[in-house]
């Protein structure tokens, strides 16, 4: 029958296709990845070549100013020299020595405020965007409690929990509960209209749509959320700890600048700031690994 | 059996301006046919579509399937859309598997029909494909062998093959009707393309301003090739075609109403 | 039907839920301040309950004024005043509202200008790309002692740190806006002869307007963070510094008082940007939806209206 003839048509499709683009990704392995490597490599040079820029910006105002302003060098040489153990930082009457203990504890209260917020704002997020009941509950509390800076909570807290690490704990998880809360409301109801239809119309539940259409859809603004609240959540602990703590990054901050150790609060800053952005990296990996399906790198 | 009763449709633009998408529409479809709704666009054929699939309700008037009144949308009547629904955050194979596995299917069941579908399609050695390495066409193949996989009596189709270039778009028509002559089922299948109706369709169902304006029972002999379509009979059902369509019409005055504005 | 009354009951009904979410937790607040504990240590209980916020503390908030003119100062043993109160709160607030405003707007305008100086040449710009993003993630509040070495803690230095603030938002912001401007303008453009200048002012700045205009609630935010958090290490003036004030005999009356101001406050700059910003760019198209009538019912169903929030 003719049909026999059309229906070659289609291979020829399928092996035209696969003479294209697609055949360096299922033929020449090798070929594709030389070429994303040369671009990867050029884009770390050039990062590499921005930040040797800048610091050799930071190492001439530095001789400018000179001691408000420390040399990098300066600044590298404290983090290394303080940072296990230090009999300095015992005399000015912190509890242990060096950085890494105080530098510990704030990450860990970070992290730990941050799951939490996590958590609660994932659920409660996903909860407003299927029950109009909820929306209409929370809102008001992330419309009031989202104008105001959130360290207005942190002397509130301090005297309520005592324990800095309770306060830092819920200051941290409140702001991400917050902003978490708000990127998942409206990632889930950006989530195209069009997908939703087709689930439906192949059969899928409320339950089935949530997890296999609404979810994996969402994620890539999720993880935009997680870091912008993460961005934020380190100097939001630190504040906690300025206002008054036994310990953490915070506590030593205050106590170098009372004896005018500029190098020493540049030094924690650099840390806190390189640790900020290594757990920034670690989430931009993640997304990249979980919406490898996408070709834009955005949400659908 | 598809019975449409006096359906009528109407939308309120957030401007105020009322739009009479369907204005009575009744018409009776038997099973395994395969009707092309022809019109221009902005006629209705997409809402009359939409609510065959009980995507948009009625405001009056009622679709049946044989006897069971449509009121939401069920794996009974499979839609394929105009645009571009696979799930890019799933494979192929998750894709094509995705009705059955709604509907409860057992695993080595749904294993099978995934790989019988992905066949018919031509797309066998993509099933752990990720869709954006695959071209719209084969997209669109993806769409059609998960909608046949459910076991959908009935087949909606949105213009599907509108985004397609001319080549993909034929080769996608013969798999269509390959796949349609294997399994028997009802396909409506709505186009503004005359010539893709004639190419597909027993029966054109020429819609204007809401309402079916002809009802053509397309008798040319198949395949619908290049001859066949150029014969004297297919011409004058085209030339009917058109003069249902340029009557009653006019000029454009109100712009359609978008899909993405109609929920 | 649109009379005011009516207006107002339409408003309430759709939003009962909310309404009921508030009026719950304020009851739980009052009911907390009345049973917590009070201790003699502490001039206020843990909890403070609303009539204490706006009475004991309002009128203790004179104690705060220490400026020997149109009433008593309580530090030297004048009486607590009414006046005193809303005197010594309308000058703080009006010192921390001078600090926001003056860091804003000089970050936003030195942000930008720099954004756009590092536009010009695209080697610079993607020269600047990792350095920028470090930057960015420096943590802003754990600087405050720092900016308050550099600066001393005083207006200039709570004004820079603000500005220092909202400046690297505009400064990555701009940035990022004028590479997004599509390729096809600026060819557009140079094919109709621009220079490199008018191009930049014509058409680039233009185009990237409305992302800055975004990113006005974004460093609003950031802005009052950075105030109140400068006021609260170091700088000896200002509500932040008010709220520390009370911290340090607890007085937690005191500091929800000026808790609830800073909210108003902040409420009020958020929607006095949203007024502007939407003013500026009221050239952009908005969506329209549609909504299916009902015949059988006559009775419109309103589709579910889903507000997308652009920025926090």
């Amino acid at each position: 029958m003719g049909q026999c003839r059309l229906v070659t048509e289609a291979e020829i499709e399928t092996a035209r296709v696969s003479a294209g683009p697609l055949a360096r990704l299922k033929n020449t392995r090798g070929g594709l990845r030389r070429e994303q490597l040369t671009a990867l490599a050029r884009d770390a040079a050039i990062a590499l070549a921005g930040l040797v820029l800048v610091l050799l910006l930071w190492k001439l105002s530095a001789d400018a100013a000179g001691k408000y302003f420390p040399a990098p060098l300066a600044v590298a040489g404290n983090i290394l020299d303080n940072f296990a153990a230090s009999r300095y930082l015992r005399s000015l009457g912190l509890p242990e020595g060096g950085y890494f203990p105080h530098v510990l504890y704030t990450t860990r209260n970070v992290l730990i405020g941050g799951a939490i917020g996590f958590a609660l704002g994932v659920m409660s997020g996903f909860a407003s965007w299927r029950w109009k009941v909820a929306d209409q509950a929370i809102d008001p509390i992330i419309s009031i409690f989202g104008t105001l800076p959130i360290l207005v909570a942190a002397p509130f807290f301090l005297i309520w929990f005592g324990l800095v690490a309770s306060a830092q704990i819920i200051l941290v998880a409140f702001y991400t509960f917050m902003i978490l809360h708000v990127f998942v409301l409206r990632a889930a109801r950006n989530v195209d209209v069009k997908y939703l239809e087709c689930a439906r119309t192949l059969g899928a539940n409320n339950v089935v749509i949530f997890r296999k259409v609404v979810l994996p859809a969402a994620l890539p603004e999720i993880f935009g959320g997680v870091r912008v609240a993460f961005a934020s959540a380190w100097g939001l602990a630190c504040i906690a700890e300025l206002l008054g703590a036994q310990f953490g990054v915070g506590r030593v901050i205050v106590s170098l600048a009372a004896v005018y150790d500029v190098v020493g609060m540049m030094a924690l800053v650099v840390v806190l700031g390189l640790i900020a952005v290594g757990f920034d990296g670690l989430i931009v990996a993640l997304r990249a690994y979980i919406t490898r399906w996408s070709d834009t790198g955005v949400a659908p | 059996m598809i019975d449409i009763r006096d359906a009528r449709c109407t939308f309120r633009h957030t401007s105020g301006r009322l739009v009479e998408a369907l204005r009575g529409v009744s018409v009776t479809i038997d099973d395994g046919e395969f009707v092309c709704l022809v019109g221009r666009s902005g006629h209705g054929k997409s809402t009359l579509l939409r609510a065959l699939a009980g995507l948009n309700p009625l405001s009056s008037g009622a679709i049946a399937f044989d006897g069971n009144t449509v009121t939401g949308p069920s794996p009974e009547r499979g839609m394929v859309f105009q645009e571009d629904t696979v799930f890019p955050w799933m494979r192929v194979h998750d894709n094509v598997a995705f009705g059955l596995r709604s509907l409860g299917t057992r695993e080595s069941e749904t294993e099978k029909l995934v790989s019988e579908w992905l066949s018919a399609v031509k797309l066998t050695g993509f099933a752990h494909s990720w869709p954006k390495e695959l071209s719209g066409g084969m997209r669109k193949r993806v769409a059609i062998a998960t909608v046949f996989a459910t076991g959908a009596k009935t087949l909606l189709m949105d213009e599907p093959f509108g985004s397609l270039d001319y080549v993909t778009r034929i080769t996608l028509h013969s798999l269509l009707l390959d796949l349609w002559a294997r399994t028997n089922r009802t396909i409506v299948f709505v186009t503004h393309d005359i010539e893709e109706a004639l190419i597909l369709g027993d029966r054109i169902l020429v819609m204007s301003e809401g309402q079916i304006v002809d009802d053509i029972r397309v008798d040319l002999k198949r395949p619908r090739d290049e001859e066949v379509r150029a014969s004297t009979r297919a011409v004058t059902v085209t030339k009917s075609i058109i003069r249902n369509l340029g009557l009653a019409g006019g000029v454009d005055e109100t712009p359609e109403p978008k899909s993405s504005d109609l929920r | 039907m649109t009379t005011l009354p009516a207006r107002i009951l339409c408003y309430v009904r759709a939003r009962w839920i909310s309404i009921l979410s508030i009026v719950i937790l304020v009851t739980i607040w009052e009911i907390a301040g009345h049973l917590s504990p009070k201790s003699p240590l502490r001039e206020s209980p843990l909890v403070p309950p609303l009539e204490m916020i706006f009475g004991r503390s309002l009128l203790g908030m004179s104690d705060y004024w220490r400026i020997d003119m149109w009433a008593p100062m309580p530090v030297v043993g004048g009486a607590q005043t009414y006046l005193g109160a809303f005197l010594a709160l309308a000058y703080h607030s009006a010192l921390t509202i001078f600090r926001l405003a003056s860091g804003l707007v000089l970050g936003a305008v030195i942000g930008t200008l720099l954004g756009l100086a590092i536009s010009w040449s695209p080697f610079l710009r993607k020269l600047s790309g990792a350095p920028l993003h470090l930057l960015r993630m420096f943590p802003l509040l754990a600087m405050i002692p720092l900016f308050q070495f550099w600066f001393g803690a005083n207006n200039l230095s709570a004004i820079v740190f603000v500005a220092y603030g909202v400046g690297v938002v505009y400064f990555v912001a701009t940035i990022n806006a004028a590479s997004n401007v599509q390729g096809k303008y600026i060819d557009y453009a140079h094919t109709l002869g621009a220079s490199q200048l008018r191009i930049y002012l014509r058409v680039v700045f233009p185009a990237i307007l409305p992302e800055l205009f975004s990113s006005i609630m974004l460093t609003l935010g950031l802005a009052w963070s950075a105030v109140i958090g400068a006021e609260y290490v170091g700088v000896n003036s200002g509500i932040g510094r008010m709220i520390i004030w009370a911290e340090f005999f607890s007085a937690t009356g005191r500091m929800m008082l000026v808790t609830i101001l800073l909210i108003v406050y902040a409420g009020a700059s958020y929607l006095v940007c949203r007024r502007v910003a939407a003013h500026v760019l009221r050239w952009m198209p908005s969506a329209t939806r549609a909504e299916v009538v009902d015949h059988s019912i006559e009775a419109e169903l309103p589709m579910e209206d889903q507000p997308v929030m652009v920025n926090r």
